[in-house]
């Protein structure tokens, strides 16, 4: 399924957005038949750029326990608040979205003794829950997702790669929890997504199994990327590529330590990273980062990229967006390492989402301000499933300019 | 730079007492006055295992400081001036007895501190020696040791009082690969270089800078001088890895609990190999490895991050700025004699057990893997080296006290 992100950024750039957006949308077809070579071997090639020969291969995080301990475990009776609807609009919801009458029956049974009046809550019983079918869930979802009280729908477990039992590898789920999963799961953007979370909770019967869940559902889809050196590496385009105009300089002695090595193949692009993103990587944020009151988001992320020390300002979305305002100029394509990109309603022009552009379709991110959110790298076409289930996006470009030389 | 021992390393019971015999020929007591100093081959690849930390591999990597630390460079200013030696003395002949206390014959003494080599600045009021080429060259390793430290003014701009510390490899190690200068500078150098206890060090860069051909040439001399060693480390991950073993040793027992979702992660990931350990580190190491210090970042004025900053904000995710103060009360009530086997973050502390001064902290990474950090300088990076290198480097005497310490448990994140 096609995602619908709508790539304009600025009048005069859109033919060129529409052609990189096309070609995104062609590589989704692909995205989960990259080009490794054997099953055992899961190195993904990115395409050649001025970013050098750089491969990368996938890792899952989960939130470490300490995270896990604060989080509750819902029960397993499912509930759908439709706050806006009376009983004919319940039905007519159901009707459009696939619910068959005898289906609904037995939810509205399985509801009445709660049902004294608006806003409705609907309990569905697992049973008919458990044989919907995908694009019925789909259909579902998107109007329960409209309510924050339907927070599984609110924000589903997204599985990026579309591939629930790959996602689930290495995770210690039964099998049986990771086909129920596959079967509850529906499509969303170009991806899957998994919101009946109370169904799966039903058929585990052990308190452990139930954390071992919760905890696999954190799962988010990470990379450890490399950059392949050889000597005919272009060493000067490299650095002139990876130190983003002397906004990361401090990467410039380590580049040209692997310039001159005759033993390195390939490095660990957390070494290109400024320091403050590299200090960061794959790792959850800790609860000393909350300190100053507020966790950092995608825009503290984004904006703190290139600094030695986080400046905790940029937690807070308007002293955020008046520092892009000031600091950052719009840019066009092709991007470069480090350039910020704004995702935005397309229809509203809301701020959704922040991120840093790497390399390639790779870029770094902080998706929310969850504990349970990882600072990472990842593929753009993972973040614009993610955000993209809703609606249009705008993506913009920014980029700030040059350092002077120190 | 040096500090007295704080009281947990006077009653440290693991002491481990290196004497020049235990080191090895490359540092014995016996060093002559003109004894060669570049001895010590470079670090080379290699790889290490345990049952705890699992198998590393690593390869030497050369870093060199930023264009824009060495533009900051007073020798690539001040090399025009000439070799200049200033003393603090009543009148000439105590200007020739310092020389002869250094080593130096009646006779050369004598000649250099006629006229013209000697003058009086009336400014400064010192002595000034300005030596010709047959005297610099002349001067034996072990004159150099003693005289050049003998030179005024005691500035960080005075090689003569801050010389270079060449490694134990001395230059020829520095320069091992892409070498941009002529051989015959190299040769120069290492002809010039003296041990200070048993560390290789160069004093006469004006000389030096003197010779090169071109400003380029400068430039690149500066960087060969300058340039630190350090290995990148990888960690190899196969299927028969011990994963309970290799969380328990790399979380550090809860200290680096930030990178367990990526280590059991890649763990389980099939089809990866290695895994680079600047994912393994706790995040400020992960920040600073293979980098040099940035004006942009910690310090404040000149308190700049060195060794001890380093080695007590190992575990720290944002060292305090009260690090940059010093790191005695740290030390002394946070730490703790560890015993081995020796952990992750651990801190080894090099102490001159005559005069009771510590010379050096780094961190244990894994096996005989240290991250450290030379020195105060914005020109020494944190790099990944061999403890029996670092030890190497600061064995400014034949007694030198070698001591490890871990975070108390009740300090633990």
């Amino acid at each position: 399924m096609k995602h619908k992100v709508l790539w304009t950024i600025f009048p005069a750039f859109v033919a060129l957005i529409s052609s990189y957006a096309q070609e995104k949308r062609e590589e989704d077809s692909i995205v989960m038949s990259p080009s490794f070579t054997t099953e055992s071997k899961r190195l993904f090639q990115c395409k050649p750029g001025p970013w050098g020969d750089l491969e990368y291969y996938y890792t899952y995080l989960e939130a470490p326990d300490e995270i896990m301990e604060y989080v509750n475990t819902p029960s397993q009776k499912t509930v759908w608040n439709l706050p806006d609807k009376d009983i004919a609009g319940l039905r007519y919801f159901l009707t459009v979205s696939g619910v068959s009458k005898v289906d609904q029956e037995k939810i509205f049974q399985n509801s009445l003794p709660f049902q004294l009046g608006p806003p409705f809550r609907l309990y569905p019983p697992s049973e008919v829950l458990i044989k919907l079918s995908p694009m019925t869930r789909a259909a579902l979802s998107r109007e329960l997702r409209k309510w924050p009280a339907n927070r599984f729908h609110r924000s589903p477990v997204v599985i990026e790669s579309g591939n629930v039992k790959e996602w689930f590898k290495g995770s210690k789920l039964s099998s049986q929890t990771v086909a129920l999963i596959e079967r509850l799961s529906y499509p969303m953007a170009n991806t899957m997504a998994f919101s009946d979370i109370p169904l799966v909770l039903s058929q585990i019967k052990s308190d452990r199994e139930d954390r071992l869940l919760l905890k696999a559902l954190t799962r988010t889809r990470s990379l450890i990327l490399r950059l392949r050196v050889t000597k005919d590496s272009d060493f000067a385009r490299l650095k002139d590529y990876w130190t983003a105009g002397n906004k990361n300089k401090d990467i410039l002695p380590f580049m040209e330590s692997i310039a001159i090595s005759t033993e390195l193949d390939h490095i660990d692009a957390a070494h290109l990273l400024p320091p403050l993103a590299r200090k960061y990587m794959n790792t959850y944020p800790s609860f000393g980062l909350g300190v100053d009151g507020t966790f950092p988001d995608s825009l503290w992320t984004s904006l703190n990229f290139f600094n030695h020390l986080p400046e905790n300002g940029f937690a807070d979305l308007e002293t955020a967006m008046r520092y892009v305002e000031g600091n950052f100029v719009r840019n066009n394509l092709p991007f470069q390492f480090g350039d910020l990109l704004m995702v935005r309603d397309s229809v509203t022009g809301k701020f959704i989402h922040s991120c840093i552009f790497i390399a390639d379709d790779i870029i770094y991110t902080k998706n929310g301000r969850s504990l349970m959110s990882p600072f990472m790298l990842i593929k753009l076409n993972d973040l614009i499933a993610r955000y993209g289930g809703s609606g249009k996006l705008n993506l913009e470009i920014l980029r700030k300019p040059e350092s002077p030389d120190r | 730079m040096e500090h007295s021992h704080p009281p947990i390393l006077k009653a440290c019971i693991l002491a481990i007492f290196i004497s020049a015999t235990a080191c090895g020929a490359y540092i014995g007591p016996a060093q002559g006055a003109n004894a060669p100093v570049s001895l010590a081959p470079p670090l080379t690849s290699g790889k290490i295992s345990g049952t705890e930390f699992g198998e590393l591999e690593y390869v030497p990597i050369i870093l060199e400081p930023t264009d824009f630390y060495l533009s900051l460079s007073k020798d690539l200013g001040n090399w025009k001036l000439s070799t200049v030696w200033s003393f603090e003395a009543m009148d000439p002949e105590e200007v020739s007895s310092i020389l002869m206390s250094a080593g130096l014959g009646s006779e050369q003494a004598g000649h250099l501190t006629k006229p013209p080599f000697l003058t009086l600045n009336n400014s400064t009021k010192l002595f000034e020696i300005r030596p010709d080429e047959e005297a610099i060259l002349n001067l034996s390793p072990g004159q150099r040791a003693k005289l050049y430290p003998l030179i005024l003014p005691k500035s960080p701009h005075n090689p003569f009082s801050e010389p270079f510390a060449l490694g134990p490899g001395g230059v020829v190690g520095k320069n091992k690969i892409h070498s941009r200068v002529s051989p015959g500078l190299i040769e120069a150098i290492d002809h010039m270089s003296f041990r200070q206890g048993h560390t290789v060090r160069f004093s006469d860069i004006r000389y030096i800078l003197e010779k090169a051909q071109d400003d380029q040439e400068r430039w690149n001399l500066m960087k060969i001088i300058s340039r630190e060693e350090s290995l990148s480390v990888r960690l190899r991950v196969t299927n028969e890895s011990d994963v309970d073993s290799l969380v328990k040793f790399w979380s550090a027992g809860g200290r680096n609990k930030e990178i367990l979702p990526l280590l059991t992660s890649v763990i389980s990931t099939p089809g990866v190999d290695t895994l680079d350990i600047v994912h393994l580190l706790p995040p400020t190491p992960r920040k600073h490895i293979h980098t040099f210090p940035s004006p942009r970042g910690e310090g404040l004025g000149d308190a700049l991050p060195d060794c001890f900053w380093t080695a007590y904000s190992f575990f720290s995710e944002n060292p305090p700025d009260r690090h940059l103060d010093g790191v005695a009360h740290v030390e002394s009530e946070r730490y703790e004699a560890a015993a081995p086997p020796y952990q992750l973050g651990d801190v080894v502390t090099i102490s001159d057990d005559e005069n009771k001064k510590t010379l050096h902290c780094c961190n244990i990474l894994a096996g005989d893997l240290v991250f450290t950090k030379n020195g105060h300088s914005m020109g020494r990076p944190w790099s990944v080296t061999k403890l029996d290198r670092v030890i190497e480097t600061y064995r400014r005497s034949d007694r030198i006290r070698v001591t490890f310490s871990r975070l108390k448990p009740e300090f633990q994140k």
